[in-house]
């Protein structure tokens, strides 16, 4: 399908169709300064003033608990895997997001296929809604190379002054525009006009990272005794807050729980956190990483070289929560960049 | 198999916790198809000395409740501590912050004497306990959960991570940010951050995690404008009986 035109008045009636056939999230001012994304009867997107939803928009596809089955051991052992998805849509998604469920994509679908992240994720429509300015302080989206964006999503929306130029990528994408709101067939004007906005944009998203972002896994790796991880080590409360915001951090507890039938349960999965001192704790009592400091070189090294060299994408998309979220401002850039500088020196010593 | 027997047992509290297991409502009659109860004062006239698991609420402050104490201990196989009282002290322990006979003649006057009182302790100061049930009130669900752990003979899942992470889960925006003290960050989980939730600041009441960072929480409390002492006296609500951990 071509570009088309949505004027900005028509979104709230998108969003009100969408629900004929969708469950309709999106995002909403929680408290002044404060977004996330919730079940929206019209768009409540407040567009210049977005920062960054508290959670990412993943809490629909990987929820923070999820039942994974029930079994039953009376009359006999009999176990059914339990799969809870709805049609959804996800409205108002902005790219680092995008690029944030991208990632739980390969995640969930590599080594082993994760059946209830897939079915949800092939029941949501991705609605994206481009960024022309940096959204806050802490946004470092185009440093990870996640600013731009050409796959993820079902459309992608952008304001070139109140009407959206919107791309539209998938057919699932063709079907609700054409269903369930007005649009017009973007001139060539508009796209012009389009374009030349997403290259003046270049220049108001700084690259805030010392380094090209690709190089980051050799600086992780030679980083164990880098002194930033004995001086966060003190800053760190070690209270997972950094992980719990993450667009890209999937790991999960799984546990039974027994109904008072004592016959019959569940099996569950909750979000965990590899800043939490339980993480990597072992039955005998060992503990991998018996300190905050070593856990918080764990997630960087998660973020910036293990999945990175696997995957061969940074697995930080400059979203910036975790910095806005953490109580004693401990700052993903400063800290990269410490890595960096720290490995700079002590190579010119040498 | 017969059902355990389990008993229930006050000191120095409110009750507010066995009031909890009595609003467990519909779960309370699935409940009692797996247990006996044999003693619980505040649900039924019956008593019994026969019991296999003991949950005691309250704290220990007066002598003759460290008597009281150790025969449930000698009685039962499993001693659980129910809620702050039992399992930290709890409120009681603001006494602590006084002279004993000065906490004597604020609350007895005249009859002072004939009422011996001791610095509040948790149980587990007189006795040995075999699991916690913290908070106050006690989170139902923790309480099936350690219940149901008890009858299985597994180890219950009960959080140690500090209460941010269930906050956070929840998207509240951190209380920090709007000028208040809060003890989320030091404190132990399990209460699904319910008064961060309704925009109180945590005071405690399920104790600190085993290896809570209190140097850097009280960088943040000054950088936030507040004081220690503000989060100390927060902290002392519930914390009386090791306000050195703080400190």
């Amino acid at each position: 399908m071509k570009d088309v035109l949505i004027k900005g008045k028509d979104l709230s009636a998108f969003c009100h169709n969408l629900q004929d056939s969708f469950i309709v999230y999106g995002v909403r001012e929680k408290e002044e300064g404060h977004f996330i994304f919730d079940e929206i009867d019209e768009f409540s997107d407040s567009l210049e003033k977005y920062k960054p939803t508290i959670l990412p928009p993943k809490k629909y596809l990987f929820p923070q608990q999820e039942t994974l089955l029930r079994f039953d051991t009376e009359p006999h052992l009999e176990i059914k895997s339990v799969v809870e998805s709805k049609k959804q849509v996800l409205f108002g998604v902005r790219p680092c997001d995008i690029h944030g469920i991208g990632l739980l994509d390969k995640i969930f679908t590599s080594d082993n296929e994760d059946s209830n992240y897939l079915r949800k994720r092939a029941d949501t429509l991705i609605i994206g809604m481009d960024c022309m300015e940096p959204c806050y302080e802490h946004a470092h989206c185009a440093s990870v190379g996640c600013l731009d964006i050409d796959d993820g999503y079902d459309i992608m929306m952008t304001d070139i002054g109140g009407v959206f130029f919107t791309t539209v990528k998938t057919p699932q994408g063709e079907e609700i525009v054409k269903k369930y709101v007005e649009y017009t067939i973007a001139g060539e004007e508009e796209s012009e006009r389009f374009l030349k906005l997403r290259s003046d944009r270049k220049g108001r998203f700084d690259n805030k990272i010392e380094t090209e972002v690709s190089n980051l896994p050799l600086f992780f790796k030679n980083a164990d005794n880098d002194p930033v991880w004995k001086e966060l080590d003190e800053r760190c409360l070690g209270c997972g807050r950094c992980n719990i915001v993450c667009p890209t951090c999937y790991c999960f507890d799984v546990y039974d729980c027994m109904d008072l039938t004592m016959t019959s349960g569940e099996r569950c999965r909750e979000w965990d956190a590899c800043t939490l001192k339980d993480f990597a704790a072992v039955s005998t009592g060992e503990n991998f990483r018996s300190t905050r400091g070593l856990r918080l070189r764990h997630r960087f090294n998660r973020k910036f070289n293990y999945l990175m060299t696997k995957y061969n994408t940074s697995f930080c998309v400059g979203c910036g929560r975790c910095t806005r979220s953490c109580p004693v401002n401990i700052d993903v850039i400063e800290t990269v960049n410490a890595v960096i500088n720290n490995h700079n020196n002590n190579h010119e010593r040498e | 198999m017969s059902k355990p027997r389990v008993a229930f047992f006050s000191f120095s509290s409110c009750e507010g916790c066995q009031l909890v297991v009595l609003t467990l409502e519909e779960q309370l009659l699935e409940l009692v198809t797996l247990i006996d109860i044999a003693s619980f004062r505040e649900a039924m006239s019956e008593k019994s000395d026969d019991y296999d698991i003991a949950f005691v609420e309250g704290s220990i402050t007066r002598t003759s409740e460290i008597e009281r104490l150790r025969t449930i201990r000698e009685r039962a196989k499993i001693v659980i501590a129910l809620g702050a009282c039992a399992t930290i002290g709890g409120i009681n322990c603001l006494k602590n912050q006084f002279e004993m006979e000065e906490v004597q003649n604020i609350v007895y006057g005249k009859m002072a004497e004939k009422f011996d009182t001791i610095p509040t302790r948790p149980i587990e100061a007189v006795i040995k306990v075999d699991h916690w049930i913290h908070g106050c009130p006690i989170d139902k669900d923790e309480f099936i959960e350690v219940t149901k752990a008890l009858l299985l003979d597994k180890k219950p899942r009960i959080p140690a991570h500090p209460v941010c992470v269930e906050c956070q889960m929840r998207e509240n925006v951190c209380l920090f940010e709007k000028g208040m003290v809060c003890l989320g960050p030091v404190t132990r989980a399990g209460c699904k951050a319910i008064c961060p939730t309704y925009n109180d600041g945590c005071v405690g009441c399920r104790g600190l995690i085993e290896d809570p960072n209190l140097s850097s929480h009280k960088n943040l409390l000054n950088e936030h404008g507040l004081t220690v002492d503000e989060a100390i006296s927060q902290y002392m609500l519930f914390g009386g009986n090791s306000k050195e951990k703080y400190e």
